[in-house]
């Protein structure tokens, strides 16, 4: 058989080399998705999806299930292939190409172990497939044993392991032979949270050291937040938003982002010709010189943490509400209160010393910024 | 590195730690008493009269079983045969049952279906549907005969290639359902790491599904081993002379030579034979891949 894989870490002597592997930066690829589109039948899974990864970048996939960010990692990773558009690596259509031809490293949601292969073979066969030599494949393999902290576990086979063993395995077998490109559906998916947010540290720094590009698919918002250097946010196949983790949660451009992205309480807002807009259930108006142009259906997304208890200044808007329910988590209080219009919202403050917590019926003043108000579009409602 | 999930650290897993409740033993019954008055009970009166000569306890019988001479030689012929009908049976239903295992599953059953009507016919029938059509007269030497590939008839019928034509036919349903089972417990998300962690679908196969599957394939050999074994209808009718089984032989001592000393020790060395081989395969199995039967599958 030929050898199928072109590696590019591979130096022109033929044998891959060991100081490349601890000492230079493994560069990231850069991809983009061209118009990828993609249906199962009739139901279009991916609809012309664009996108460019830069080198390095560590880029969240975040959608709910049915949302196209599996079918997008899929046609990435050439497990199905797409009805039209291209995907380029590095300036490359790779679109025609097989899995074993793309070089991408890959871990998956249930790991997939070889099950009948110690945890030294699992990680030892993307080396192997590319026909390292023997010594080598030693040395990379208790290299990558020591970076993922498994290197007593070699001899165990993976049914022998617990959840987050097999997970580090899954993750060194698929950074052992330096990919320019790793990509992880939803990998954190079957641990509990503990692990999961220590792996998240883990991944990410173990990402900075490799340098490598990055494609995460999760459901997780807070997961996303918490590791991208950028998210998109993808709905029914099509793009809803890309931005910073910071830019996804400050500035939504959608309800749809507003809500999925963090906590929000979204209240309708009347936008008037005259540049006014109205949230009649904080019974707020203020003035907003940009909505005059705007459209549709609109929604005040209002973050929990803007919603204070403090003297109101200038064009504070003030509301008054009635407390249902005070969760006390530690270093926080959360609140959820019924305005003298009817809506509930919720809001939280940071517990000072021996604050008194209110209780339920106690009607308390809340003050908002107008600048912290996001107004965000329905786009189900105003079509795109 | 902090580790919140605790698992079993014994090899075997679960299922050596896991002791049955005693109060659980009652749905062995049934199986239990019909076990023992249709196998352990006869097996041993069997035996008893295999160690019986004229006069009390004598190896006479085994001594005439598996001394030199033709009762040896057919005991000899007889693994010779299962062990190649196994082996076809593997060979020919792994592919199928292959396959069968890569179809959507709702296309499997349709197909499984097919695969399994056989099973349905009785052996004696599908057996004299080999008479028919391997017969001197029959279908194949017909068609033959008219497009002029051969002059005369073959002698095709009661060669060995009949019988182990006919029996891998009533053996390789049973084949095919045993390979097929494992397969489908083959997480096929393993085959697409292998692929994108650098394998072509080639090397994918031979790496991960071969051996992964290979337990299923060991089952269903020993299984169509020892059904050949005991292999009566099928060799009688369609082999020749020179294809009596052992248990045609068995036959002859009990019903026509009434020899039943002579018949229940062959039958003895029939049993011991087919465990022996058996398990000498399963452990040879084990030490090659370190798996039991059951294959890897997760």
């Amino acid at each position: 058989m030929v050898p199928t894989m072109v590696d590019v870490n591979k130096p022109s002597s033929g044998t891959l080399n060991r100081e490349a592997f601890s000492k230079a930066k493994a560069t990231g690829a850069t991809i983009e998705f061209q118009s990828v589109r993609k249906a199962y039948g009739s139901v279009t899974a991916l609809h012309d999806f664009s996108l460019t990864i830069h080198p390095g970048e560590f880029l969240t996939i975040l959608g709910s299930s049915g949302s196209g960010k599996t079918t997008a990692l899929n046609a990435l990773a050439g497990f199905s292939g797409a009805d039209s558009g291209d995907i380029l690596i590095d300036g490359k259509s790779v679109i025609d190409e097989p899995p074993e031809r793309r070089n991408l490293g890959m871990v998956f949601q249930n790991y997939s172990l070889f099950p009948h292969m110690t945890v030294f073979d699992n990680i030892a066969f993307p080396l192997r497939m590319r026909r390292a030599p023997r010594r080598e494949i030693n040395e990379r393999v208790e290299r990558v044993l020591e970076i993922v902290r498994l290197g007593a576990l070699a001899r165990r086979m993976p049914r022998d392991l617990s959840g987050g063993q097999q997970q580090r395995v899954a993750f060194a077998r698929a950074i052992v032979f330096e990919p320019p490109v790793l990509l992880m559906d939803e990998p954190l998916g079957a641990l509990d949270l503990k692990l999961r947010e220590a792996l998240q540290f883990e991944i990410k720094e173990i990402q900075h050291q490799l340098g490598c590009t990055v494609v995460y698919v999760t459901h997780d918002q807070r997961e996303a937040l918490a590791m991208s250097s950028r998210i998109v946010v993808l709905r029914d196949g099509r793009i809803e938003q890309v931005g910073t983790p910071s830019e996804m949660y400050d500035a939504p451009k959608s309800r749809f982002v507003a809500d999925f992205i963090g906590q929000t309480n979204l209240l309708a807002a009347d936008l008037s010709m005259a540049g006014s807009v109205s949230i009649s259930e904080l019974g707020a108006v203020y003035r907003d010189a940009d909505s005059r142009a705007r459209q549709g259906a609109w929604y005040a997304s209002v973050r929990p943490e803007k919603l204070q208890r403090r003297p109101a200044e200038g064009s504070d808007i003030a509301v008054d509400v009635t407390v249902q329910e005070a969760v006390f988590l530690g270093d926080v209080i959360e609140y959820s209160a019924r305005t003298a219009h009817g809506a509930l919202i919720h809001f939280r403050e940071q517990r000072r010393d021996r604050d008194r917590i209110p209780e339920r019926g106690e009607t308390i003043g809340l003050v908002l910024r107008p600048s912290d108000v996001v107004l965000v579009p329905d786009l189900a409602k105003t079509g795109r | 590195m902090s580790d919140g999930v605790a698992m079993p650290r014994d090899g075997k897993g679960a299922a050596r730690g896991r002791r049955a409740p005693l109060s659980s033993l009652w749905l062995l019954a049934p199986a239990a008493v019909l076990f023992l008055f249709v196998f352990i009970l006869p097996v041993g009166e069997v035996a008893l009269w295999s160690v019986q000569g004229e006069a009390g306890l004598s190896a006479e019988n085994y001594e005439a079983a598996l001394g030199a001479g033709p009762y040896r030689t057919i005991l000899f012929g007889t693994l010779q045969l299962s062990f190649g009908v196994a082996c076809a049976c593997i060979l020919v239903g792994y592919p199928a049952a292959y396959f069968l295992a890569s179809r959507p599953p709702r296309n499997r059953t349709l197909l499984l279906l097919l695969i399994l009507t056989p099973l349905w016919v009785s052996v004696l029938v599908r057996t004299f549907g080999w008479i028919v059509v391997l017969g001197r007269e029959g279908l194949v030497n017909s068609m033959l005969i008219g497009i002029g590939a051969v002059d005369g008839p073959l002698q095709m019928l009661y060669t060995r290639g009949a019988v182990y034509v006919a029996m891998v036919q009533v053996l390789l349903p049973v084949a095919i359902l045993v390979m097929f089972s494992t397969m489908t417990t083959i997480n096929r998300s393993l085959l697409m790491a292998s692929r994108i962690l650098g394998a072509s679908p080639w090397r994918g196969f031979v790496h991960i599904f071969l051996p992964l599957s290979a337990g299923g394939a060991v089952n269903a050999w020993m299984l169509t081993f020892v059904l050949a074994l005991g292999f009566f209808i099928t060799p009688a009718l369609v082999g020749g002379p020179k294809e009596t089984m052992i248990a045609n032989l068995i036959a002859t001592q009990i019903t026509l030579t009434l020899d039943w000393g002579l018949g229940s020790a062959l039958g003895m060395v029939l049993v011991v034979a087919g465990f022996a081989v058996v398990g000498a395969i399963a452990l040879l199995f084990r030490r090659v891949t370190g798996l039991s039967g059951h294959g890897g599958s997760r």
